[in-house]
């Protein structure tokens, strides 16, 4: 099958088999390796990206359902040079041990605050609660995310 | 991965019609695939018998929540986030936003749908009970016919249902409540968020100007076979009665003759007596104070 999507704001034309998932397309196909594999039934999140402005877990969405989406994967936001202002946030306040769900959880925090200026506590951490983190970093990852609520964070 | 599964293909129809002639032409051999968040893992783990996927999360006229006729009206294709808004809420029915607020995570809760929520007929469907509290009908359509039916009566046992081989389910619908009424849904589990039920409970309830309830609608995620299913014992009890302390107590204990429920452990049926019967006390506690506000 063909899929032509748009990911980090680059148009993807790509040749997928019909059961492969967004997950394997972005990983596999594309090289994009910020969306991690993990329980593969939606309970850890590590693998979420945004598509069409929503969090979605890719390991949950068949590839070709993404098709004439526009999707933003960890490697969408910031650059290794200029981090973007969560990604600064998390560093400052330790709010990384493994790294393993960070790309998920910067994702997350990225399409709460594009949608919510000053988001509560609670609000946070249910945006967060999708994406385990088994380093227990949640006190430390929601006072990043809280740091940088009112400061501009949409590119 | 799910190219383990080599034989699985994927159809994407372009319209509805072309999707029901697709089912139609297949039957059994055919699953449709809209949010994905029970499909996927069920596909992955080779529990499927079915050999397509029929793509239908594009299919943006089965994707609505309206008051129609007197009735609410949810396609099949609604997202669980979109009960978040605030038609049912305006017409009366938190207990649909209260599903909402509490189903999954915001990942799981973008992409899931009404209608891969009701064909999964497990006690893990925060949907069902809430449906069953209202006495909803569900509407099938196949390619030659459409029929619609309650949906208590729809649901069989665990994962099983009257949906023929070629039908899909298109939405549910419900009587929009008179001014004086009330609903609520809560659920328990082992996560304090992003959790599957293990018990929940929906309860919609009409009353008059004296408080004497007219209509009563209480479902739990298991009440026989493991499936969600109405507490009618419960229901009979409470009809015509105004909530106090006493009939609230009167209640909860009627609920063990909705019961036995087999739960497989000993364990396990304690708990969920204990449970069920705590968060039906609770919400009915929580409708008589609404009432008297």
């Amino acid at each position: 099958m063909r899929l032509v999507f748009t990911v980090n704001k680059r148009k993807r034309v790509c040749r997928i088999k019909g059961q492969e998932t967004l997950l394997e397309v972005l990983r596999d196909t594309l090289g994009l390796k910020g969306a991690k594999r993990g329980c593969e039934t939606g309970d850890c999140g590590a693998c979420a990206v945004i598509v069409n402005g929503l969090l979605v877990n890719s390991c949950l969405m068949l590839a070709i359902q993404a098709r004439g989406s526009k999707v933003t994967t960890i490697e969408g936001v910031g650059s290794a040079k200029h981090l973007h202002p969560i990604q600064s946030a998390f560093v400052r306040e330790g709010a990384i041990q493994c790294g393993y769900c960070t790309p998920a959880m910067v994702l997350a925090a990225k399409n709460l605050l594009d949608n919510q200026d000053n988001p509560t506590d609670d609000e946070i951490r249910k945006q967060m609660s999708g994406i385990l983190c088994r380093c227990t970093g949640y006190n430390s990852i929601t006072r990043a995310v809280k740091s940088v609520s009112k400061k501009s964070v949409k590119n | 991965m799910l190219a383990m599964q080599m034989k699985l293909q994927v159809f994407v129809p372009r319209n509805e019609t072309q999707l029901l002639r697709f089912l139609s032409a297949r039957k059994e051999d055919v699953a449709i695939i809209a949010g994905g968040t029970n499909l996927l893992p069920l596909v992955r783990t080779r529990k499927n018998s079915f050999s397509w996927l029929a793509d239908a999360s594009h299919l943006s006229n089965l994707r609505y929540v309206r008051r129609r006729n007197g009735k609410i009206e949810i396609g099949a294709l609604a997202r669980i986030r979109d009960l978040r808004n605030n038609t049912l809420t305006k017409a009366g029915y938190a207990s649909f936003a209260q599903v909402a607020d509490s189903f999954g995570s915001t990942a799981i809760a973008n992409v899931a749908t009404v209608g891969g929520n009701i064909a999964v007929a497990a006690s893990t469907s925060d949907l069902l009970p809430a449906l069953l509290s209202v006495d909803a009908n569900v509407l099938l359509k196949s390619y030659q016919k459409e029929r619609e039916m309650k949906v208590e009566n729809f649901l069989v046992g665990q994962g099983q249902t009257r949906r023929q081989a070629g039908e899909m389910i298109a939405g549910v619908s419900f009587d929009i409540p008179g001014t004086r009424s009330i609903s609520s849904f809560r659920k328990i589990g082992r996560r304090t968020s992003t959790f599957l039920a293990v018990v929940s409970v929906a309860i919609f309830l009409g009353y008059d100007r004296n408080k004497t309830i007219t209509q009563i609608g209480v479902a739990f995620n298991e009440i026989k076979h493991s499936t969600p299913g109405r507490a009618r014992n419960v229901e009979s009890y409470l009809a015509g009665r105004v909530l106090n302390d006493r009939v609230i107590g009167e209640a909860v204990d009627r609920l063990k003759l909705d019961l036995p429920i087999a739960l497989g452990t000993e364990a396990r049926e304690d708990y969920w007596n204990r449970a069920s019967r705590n968060l039906l006390r609770e919400q009915l506690q929580l409708c008589k104070s609404k009432m008297s506000g």
